[in-house]
This record gives structure tokens, sequence and C-alpha cells, in this order.
């Protein structure tokens, strides 16, 4: 623990350490009724950003959302709208998905599922955009 | 300086014995302490001048425990403490029936939600409202979820009439989201039916040991509140209660079957000192008085009539009698005898009124003696050490220490968010609880001990199957296990014209008016062979010679040589015949109708049905197999030869045998004793595993933890291949459970992902190539690599395990010994030509 501290203090190389710019970036995200899917599913930010979530759930049931990268875990209660907001710290590019089984129906001919609910946050380097 | 063995009292948990030996050892003038939690005893070595026992018992009270002093003894009798282990069992099984109705409502909606990915109802009018479903697709999950899905239908429908009656269903008045209900079904589960769980730990951390009960605490610690907290405060997307509901209910049935599982406590000592006679009708004065037999003095003349027990060990000074001294020493046959012979107390006497001098009373006759062996060997019995909680010893703090480490290594070196971490660690926590360890054994010991009981074997707890499992060498005592026990008529040799019908009728009806048990044995041969058998008159018998007699006008006379001498009736010519028999171990008696010799008849006792069998199976198991008799070794001899026994202890008397087990021990063997009589049980108590067979004396039965209810000396080897069964399946619970948790907990922590992806969110190149490589398989592979296992999947991933290892515990149930199978076999081999005959 105590060198996990002095670590994260002294140690950690530039490039790990979380970086928070200030910026902040407001993102809507819909999962809209009977399509077990979120709109948009790639969410593109930059490093540092701190992002403002706002989720509506159209569907008369519950769904979540996990980025498990950011210890994001929340519940999308049926009809509702949340908001969330979490710092993205690190580059890279971390999935989310729904964490609430939800079922599954046919759409358009095809069929989808709760383990379809997926998308990515890409973290752009925040030198890059400078 | 004293050395004593005392019970304890209070002991809830393994720890408890070590916090016992922690801070007792610590006290001055305390030697040496050793406590055993199973055995609720303790081996305290003391220096009386630096302290008392009194002063020990008085800190054992403060640290919450009760050492029984031998003054406060006599206050707990067996009977208060089987009450109380009764009561303890009674109250686990509370417990689990508490928890299991709590957790079933949980249980089940999770398990369902998780398994088929049916869609999460959170709200209870939209539970209630939920329509008929409709069949989505084919194929296992879409049927799983259709059924899941009709199920809560079928469950919403009276809830829907009951709740209709007060509100307007279709048009709630308010929203009640189940997980309200959920929080409240599994916090008295949490805090109230598993409060054991958190005492336990807490005795654990003072002594600075971690045992299983300190995971299970904290694992589901975590999963309540992380639930809990996040549901009420932080609306987080999956509460789980089922882990805290479910792991809590797994663990206490696991608890509750190591109740049930570790047997009650033995009443052999009790059962034996019921053998002895109660009350002696001693001589004081001239006259016969009857007294309570502790009132008897050694010297004391005391009159034992026919069919009366021995009250006490003494020297015969009248009469003569055959004294049945089967009960003491397992001999078969009814031993002579007269002045000046020693008679034992408990033996019963079968003739005449004998008087005797009692040289032996209270604890020095040898009923009491046997009971003081039975009762030193049951107290110097190791008990099994628990393998479980050998494992935990090392495996608790580095969960610990893991679980830190995962935390340790998200936050701060990984420098992710603080909930990121925290997600992480809860699920280590959680997949770490060792509730599936906690039930592969006991589960398995259940099933295996019901699974005896239906081939007529009785194990007394799962030390039994263990124990049997590991038994290298198997001591047989002879008579009355080996043997029927009593004699019958093996031989009957013809002599002269008559025809051997005739000869035996005649013979068997003169034997009618004997008691002696050789010539009970030819009563039964005649009338297994004739219904009815003819009269006798004038009927005479000499002690010891034979018996004389009138049948059908017929002088029929049955005896010794020595009787035949007397009479003047020849045996010439027989006597090669007569030392044949005699040298397979045989009595020959002689049989004259009118003075001429008829028939010579050979007796012994004989092997019980399928003995040889079972000694040929267990000898194919690779036992060791020993035979060990009071008998003289001709005897002895021959029986081992018919049954296949290679190695027979003879002359070995009644306080001898555990002696000789000891020996074997000794030897760094594992030792079996199967035994029958009185006189076994010290011996079935030193041996690691006793096996009574349930034909035999009360205290056999309850000094043998194996039983035999059949007879059949082939459930020997049925026990054994059952329990080795059952242990197998004891390590494969354990292996899975443990390979499960192993496996598991790096996941949960995302350790895996310093192996699969190159740098944080970046899938390394090699996971990458099987993922474009390897089709949807590659796909599915990259999935699980570049994801940690959730708090939620962990717990629920926890609870089913812990019901595969329960279903792998059940498929014991259709195990059959092979043994089993033979005796089947052979059994309808003999059955179905019988039938074709009838029907012939």
């Amino acid at each position: 623990m105590i060198g996990g501290v002095a670590y994260r203090t002294f140690l950690l190389p530039e490039e790990l350490r979380p970086v928070v710019t200030g910026e902040i970036l407001e993102i809507t995200i819909v999962a809209s009724k009977n399509h077990w899917e979120f709109n948009p599913d790639v969410i593109e930010v930059n490093r540092g950003d701190k992002v403002i979530l706002t989720l509506i759930n159209e569907d008369d049931y519950d769904h979540g959302i996990a980025i498990d990268a950011f210890g994001v875990a929340q519940r999308m209660p049926a009809g509702e709208t949340i908001t969330l907001d979490f710092v993205v710290t690190q580059e890279g590019e971390f999935p989310f998905y729904c964490s609430v089984p939800c079922g599954e129906g046919i759409i358009d001919g095809e069929k989808r599922t709760h383990f379809d609910m997926l998308g990515k946050i890409q973290v752009r380097s925040a030198v890059e955009t400078e | 300086m004293t050395k004593q063995i005392y019970k304890v009292k209070g002991m809830h948990c393994s720890s408890c014995s070590t916090l016992i030996d922690k801070l007792i050892g610590k006290e001055e003038g305390v030697i040496a302490i050793k406590t055993n939690y199973g055995a609720e005893k303790t081996a305290i070595e003391f220096d009386e001048k630096k302290t008392s026992l009194e002063k020990i018992d008085e800190l054992m009270n403060k640290i919450g425990y009760d050492l029984i002093r031998p003054d406060e003894a006599g206050r707990t009798n067996p009977e208060d403490e089987e009450k109380s282990e009764l009561r303890k069992i009674e109250e686990a099984k509370r417990r689990v029936i508490a928890a299991f109705i709590l957790a079933f409502p949980i249980i089940v909606y999770y398990m369902l939600i998780h398994m088929f990915n049916v869609t999460h109802v959170h709200e209870f009018f939209d539970f209630i409202n939920r329509q008929i479903p409709a069949l989505s697709g084919s194929g296992f999950f879409a049927y799983g979820s259709y059924l899941s899905n009709y199920f809560f239908w079928f469950v919403a429908q009276p809830m829907k009439l009951l709740v209709g009656i007060f509100v307007d269903i279709s048009n709630p008045p308010l929203r009640i989201d189940l997980n309200y209900i959920y929080w409240v079904l599994s916090t008295p589960i949490q805090f109230v039916i598993a409060w054991q769980f958190y005492r336990n730990s807490y005795t654990a951390i003072r002594v600075g040991s971690a045992n299983m009960d300190v995971l299970v605490a904290l694992g589901t610690s975590a999963a309540y509140f992380y639930s809990a907290i996040g549901f009420l405060f932080f609306n987080i997307d999956h509460p789980f209660w089922e882990s805290s509901a479910a792991l809590l209910f797994f663990i206490l049935l696991g608890r509750y079957f190591e109740a049930r599982a570790k047997g009650r406590a033995s009443t052999a000592i009790k059962d034996l000192l019921k053998l002895g006679a109660k009350e002696a009708h001693v001589l004081r004065d001239g006259r016969e008085v009857t007294v309570p037999i502790d009132q008897l003095a050694v010297g004391d003349t005391v009159v034992v009539r026919p069919g009366e027990k021995f009250p006490v060990d003494g020297e015969i000074i009248e009469g003569t009698s055959h004294i049945d001294e089967k009960v003491v020493t397992g001999e078969s046959f009814p031993v002579k005898k007269s002045v000046g012979d020693e008679v034992i107390g408990a033996t019963v006497n079968q003739e005449g009124l004998i008087k005797f001098k009692a040289t032996k009373v209270g604890k020095d006759t040898l009923l009491n003696q046997i009971v003081k062996m039975v009762e030193d060997a049951q107290a110097s019995r190791a008990p099994i050490q628990n393998l479980v909680d050998n494992i935990s010893e090392y495996f608790v703090p580095a969960v610990i220490i893991l679980s830190i480490a995962v935390f340790v290594g998200w936050y701060f070196v990984a420098a992710l968010p603080f909930r990121a971490g925290l997600l992480r660690m809860i699920a280590v926590l959680v997949i770490s609880c060792p509730c599936a360890m906690g039930l592969a054994t006991p589960t398995a010991l259940m099933v295996g001990i019901g699974r005896a009981t239906k081939f007529g074997i009785i194990l007394k707890g799962g030390e039994a199957l263990e124990k049997a499992y590991k038994t290298q060498v198997i001591v047989f005592d002879k008579t009355g296990t080996l043997t029927i026990g009593k004699p019958v008529v093996t031989n009957f040799v013809k002599v002269g014209d008559m025809s051997e019908d005739e000869a035996l009728k005649l013979i068997a009806a003169v034997e009618v008016g004997s008691e002696h048990p050789l010539a009970r044995a030819i009563v039964e041969k005649g009338e297994s062979q004739f219904k009815t058998l003819p009269k006798v008159t004038d009927f005479k018998a000499e002690a010891g010679l034979g018996v004389y007699g009138l049948v059908e006008e017929h002088e029929v006379v049955v005896g010794n040589t020595g009787y035949f001498e007397s009479l003047g009736i020849s045996i010439e010519g027989q006597e090669k015949t007569t030392e044949k028999l005699q040298n397979e171990a045989k009595t020959v008696v002689y049989a004259a109708v009118d003075k001429k010799l008829v028939a010579v008849i050979a007796m012994a006792d004989t092997l019980k049905p399928f003995a040889k069998e079972a000694i040929a199976e267990l000898k194919k198991m690779g036992k060791e197999i020993i035979m060990i008799t009071g008998d003289n070794p001709k005897t002895a001899e021959a029986i081992a030869k018919q049954v296949g026994i290679d190695r027979a202890l003879a002359e070995v008397l009644p306080e001898q045998k555990a002696q000789e087990i000891k020996k074997l021990q000794a030897e760094g063997k594992s030792v079996a004793m199967v035994g029958d009589g009185i006189n076994d049980s010290p011996a079935l108590a030193q041996a690691d595993i006793g096996i009574a067979i349930g034909s035999g004396t009360d205290v056999a039965i309850e000094t043998g933890e194996v039983i035999l209810v059949k007879d059949d000396l082939r459930d020997v080897a049925s026990a054994i291949q059952l329990s080795g069964k059952t242990i197998k399946k004891v390590w494969q619970n354990l292996f899975w459970a443990f390979v499960y948790n192993v496996a598991a907990i790096p996941i949960a922590g995302g350790i895996h992902l310093l192996v699969t992806q190159s740098s944080l969110g970046v899938a390394a190149p090699w996971v990458v190539s099987i993922a474009e490589n390897y089709g949807i398989t590659g796909r599915i592979f990259f999935n699980f690599s570049q994801a940690t296992l959730r708090p939620e999947i962990a717990g629920f991933a926890m609870a089913f395990s812990s019901v595969s290892v329960v279903a792998n515990s059940l498929l014991l149930r259709r195990y059959t010994p092979p043994i089993e199978k033979q005796a089947a076999k052979a059994a309808s081999a003999i059955s179905a030509p019988t039938k074709e005959g009838a029907t012939a």
C-alpha cells in the first residue's frame, strides 16, 4: 500500500501519470427502444477530458452502463435519463457495455441481445491535440 | 507437575483451539497445552506449584470457554452431551432453513437472469404485470429464457391477484424497486443468520491466524455493502444480492452437513456396563441375600442359578456347569467348569447351580477392565486434521494480500480512478469466498454415507469414511465374525447297513432331549431333513459323555469315545476317519443303534456364507488380511485355510487383541478391525477403524465406526470401495473448487491484462493475431482476454460453482461398489434356474 502510494507519487512514468486538462466534453448516448444498442457506440475523446455522459433509456426495462477502466458502473432505469461524469486520465481504447441483463429480440430481421450492447471510448493522446 | 486431559466447552471453530493454546500457553506454570477442537478436549501439562487448575479454568472463562474440571465432570453426563450435540445440529438446520427461505427468491431470480439472459425487471409492478412470454428462437438458451420468463409469469399471477385487492395494479400509485425487497431479504442473512462467521473471524484474527470464516465474512460483506451502499446512494447498475445471500446459504448448508457427518458420541461404555448383572445372591451367615453388585466384597460366596449371569469374577467352590463365555472370550462353545475353575463376570451359567467365591469386584473385574480399555483407546485416537483448514492457513492471507495488491496496482500503479480499483478488489474478495471448498467435503461425505446405508452399511461420521479408504490391514475376529459362532454338522459318515436317512432320524430324535450345543447341531440337521422327529423315551444324559434313549423301539446312543468304551460298543475300524476329522479341528461323536455303530458325526463352527468371496475380493484390493482368535492354533488354522487367510493369530486373550492391533499400527499401518463380540471392543476401539457385525453385541456395534447391518462380510469390501469412491469425489470437488478459485481470482483482479495487453487498453499483438486468425472463436477469446470479471459475475460464478459441487456429490448416489454388482449378479444367477425349475 505504502509502496503503491510512493510509486504513484514519485516513480510513475510521465506518460502514465493521470492527465487532467479541465476540458469538459458533453456526450449523450441513447439506448433506443428495443434496439439493444448504444447510440452512438464509439466515442472519441481527448486524454484529460472530463466527460459528462447523459444516458437516455427509452426502453421500459433497465439497462446499465459499465466502463471497467474508469470504474463506471451505473444503472439506467427504465424510461429515465441519468448523467454521470468521469475524467479520461489514460490513453487507449476502452470498451463499455450494458451491465444489466436486458433480454433479446429481432431488429430488422437480425437478432440482437444484451450481449451485443457494446461500445468503446477512444482516448486520443492529449499532446496530439494541443 | 501434572499432565491431564480435560474437556473444554464453548469452542465454535478450530481457531478457538489455537486461541486457547496461545493464551493459556503463555501463563506462568503452564508447560504445555494442546487443544483439539473436534474432540473438545485439551491436554494440559502444568506445574502445581506455580498455578492451579482453578486458575487455568478462570482464564479459560475469561476468554470465553469453559474447562470441565474433574470435580465438575459428574455434572455433565453423556446423555446431556448427546442432547447438546443434537441441539447444535438442530440449530444449524434451522439456520439453513431460514437462510434458504430468505435467499431462495434471490437465488432463483438472479441465477435464471444470468444464465439465460432474461430481461432484468427492476420494478415490482412491472414484474407482476409481465406478459405471457413468447419463444424468441431455438436452442438451449432460447428455451431456457422462454421457460424462465414463463416461470416468472407464473409466480407473478397469484401476486397480481393478491396485490390487486388493495391497489389498482394497471395504474400503480407508487413504484417499488425490487432491490428494496432483495435488500430486506438479504440483510438478516448477512447479519443475523450468518453472524457466526463474523464471530469466528474475530476469534481467528485475535490469534493472528486466518481461517475460511475470515474469507467468508470478507467476501460476503464486500458483496453486501457494495450492493447496499451502491444501490441506496450511487445508483449502481447491478447490485448483486445473490452473492451474499446465496453464498451464505451454501456455506451454512455445508456447515450443517459437516455437523451431521461428524457423527455422534459413542455410547459404547454405557452399554458395556449394562451387560453385567445388577444384583447378586450372596450367602451371609448361611442365608442367601440379594444385594446390588457394588456391595459385593472380595471373598463373598455368591450363588448363581442356571440362566443367570455371574455378577463378578471368582472361583467356583461348589457345583459343575457349562458356562457361556462368548460375551467375554468369544469362545463359541460353552465351557465346562467345576470346583477350582475361574469364572468371569457377565458370563452366563447354563445348567447347574454354582457357588463361587468372589475374587475380583468393582473396577477390577474383567468387564470393567474392558470398559477401561475401550475408554483409553477411544481417547487416544487422533481425529483427522481438517484438510480445508490446512489449506486456508495459506490461502486466506494470500487472498487478502492479493486483493490489496490488486487495488494498489489499479489505483496507484496504473493510476486509474479510485472506483476502478475498488471494483476489482471487491471482485477478488467475492470470488475467493471459499464456499465451494467448504461444500466439497461435507456434501460428498453426506451422500457417501447415505449411499452406504442403502447397502446396509452404517458409517458413523465422515471420519469413518476417510479411514476406511486408507485401510491397509484388515484384522478379522474368528468366532461370530468369519464363522457363524455355533457348531453345525459338517460330516455324517455312515457305518454299517442302516441307511443314512434312517440313522440320522433316530440320532436326531434322541438328541432332542439334550441342551448341549453339539446336540442342538444334530437336531437342527435332522429337523431340516425331516420336518418332524420321532418321540424319544427313557432319555438319559451322561454329563460330558453322551446320551441314551429309546426311539421307535431302538436303543440309540450318541456320545464320545469314553462313553462308547464304557458301554462296550466297538468303534473299531473308524480310527482313521476320526483322526482325519479331528485334524480338521472338528469335534467328533459316535452314534450307535441297538449297540451297533451306525455313524461317525463331525461338527465344527463353519464359515458364514460369502466369507470366502469377501476375503478374496479384499485380497484383490491389495489389503493384508489377518485373523485373530482366542481359539487354539489348530482350529484357527483350519478356518484360516478354508476362508483363504494366510496369517492367523491364535490363542490371543481378549485383552491382548487391542495390543496386537497396536503392534500392527506401530508398523505404520492403518488397521481395520472386524469383530462382533464384547471381547473385540477394545480392539475395535484401538483400530483406526472398527467394523462391527450387525448381528454382534450392542457394545461392539456402539464401539465400531462402521456397522454391517446385513451380517454379510462382503460389505467390508463394499464399505472400503464406497469410501474410496467418496474420498475421490471429495478430492475432485476440492480440486475443482480450488482450481476455479485460483483461475478466477487473477481474472477478477485484472491481473491477466498484464499478459493480454501490451499497454493499458491496447491488446497485445499475440491476442490480436489469435483474434484475426481464428474467426468467431478468436473474437470470443479476444473479448474475454480484454475484459475483467465484474463483481456480480464473480458472485454468480461463485454460487454456480457451489451448485456444481453439490451436483457432483449427488452423482455419487448412482455409484454401486463392484462387489455389490457381483453379489447382485450371483444372486440373480441363483434365483434364475430355480424359477425355471419351478415352472418346469
